[in-house]
């Protein structure tokens, strides 16, 4: 599966477009996590875990978008975009849309 | 008497303790992150990043296209919290966060560029950037910001 954020793939030409696909998650972190944050925030820099936690997320949301693809029988996704909302205190929602297309 | 003084100081005294013990750890953490910034950026200077679309015509892609990005998650420190705070008072500008997020998008982009790296790709097309606030307690400003690079990394010729 080809996952580019351009419109286009350079080489290659798009046959047929089937349709919007996207995916997302709702991540919160552990108190764990928070508490050892909290901690590092004091000193500043970065903060390794919700750094890892938001990879993580991003990485879930973009499977699924990849398995919606491969439902309609699509081979690439273009034009995939990447959103950011926090919805409620410490909890990030991470999603992710493209076009699902048959490349040749 | 003597107790009641001697905690007014403590009282007094720890905030300011710890505003000066946090200054010197921030700069240090501030300055060592520069340092290996440019040495990562001068090492990965052979990748191009561009945020336009399309190829130049007459460049062939020899590899599979692959969507790189890089992410951190960056906050800034106590006495720099602080001293920004003083700052909104008045308002203007606030050089402390100017600096962390202009660290943190670079260090996203340096992170999207090793992606690319290590896949064998020397271009990274329709790079794009996004800041994402991670919000601490509903209500209160986010002192912890998350910078995100993403693009299309090609190997061409």
């Amino acid at each position: 599966m080809i996952v580019v954020n351009t419109e286009y793939v350079a080489g290659r030409e798009i046959m047929e477009i089937k349709g919007l696909v996207q995916g997302s998650t709702v991540r919160a972190k552990h108190l764990g996590r928070d508490i050892a944050a909290g901690v590092k925030n004091m000193f500043g820099g970065e903060l390794k875990g919700y750094t890892e936690l938001l990879v993580d997320a991003r990485r879930e949301a973009t499977e699924r978008m990849i398995s919606q693809a491969r439902q309609l029988g699509a081979n690439a996704v273009v034009n995939v975009r990447f959103a950011t909302s926090s919805v409620t205190s410490g909890a990030a929602e991470l999603y992710v849309y493209g076009t699902a297309v048959v490349l040749i | 008497m003597a107790s009641e003084a001697v905690g007014a100081i403590i009282q007094f005294a720890f905030p300011v303790v710890m505003l000066i013990i946090f200054f010197f750890i921030g700069r240090n953490v501030e300055r060592r992150h520069l340092e290996r910034l440019l040495e990562r950026e001068s090492a990965l200077s052979h990748i191009r990043v561009e945020n336009i679309k399309n190829l130049p015509p007459g460049w062939t892609v020899t590899a599979e296209p692959l969507l790189v990005y890089g992410s951190v998650v960056v906050a800034n420190d106590y006495y720099k919290v602080f001293i920004s705070g003083l700052k909104k008072i008045v308002g203007g500008r606030l050089g402390e966060y100017e600096r962390l997020l202009d660290r943190g998008r670079r260090e996203a982009i340096v992170r999207m560029k090793t992606m690319a790296d290590e896949h064998g790709c020397n271009i990274v097309w329709n790079m794009r950037v996004e800041t994402a606030m991670m919000q601490d307690r509903p209500g209160r400003a986010a002192s912890s910001a998350e910078l995100y690079a993403y693009g299309t990394a090609m190997r061409v010729q």
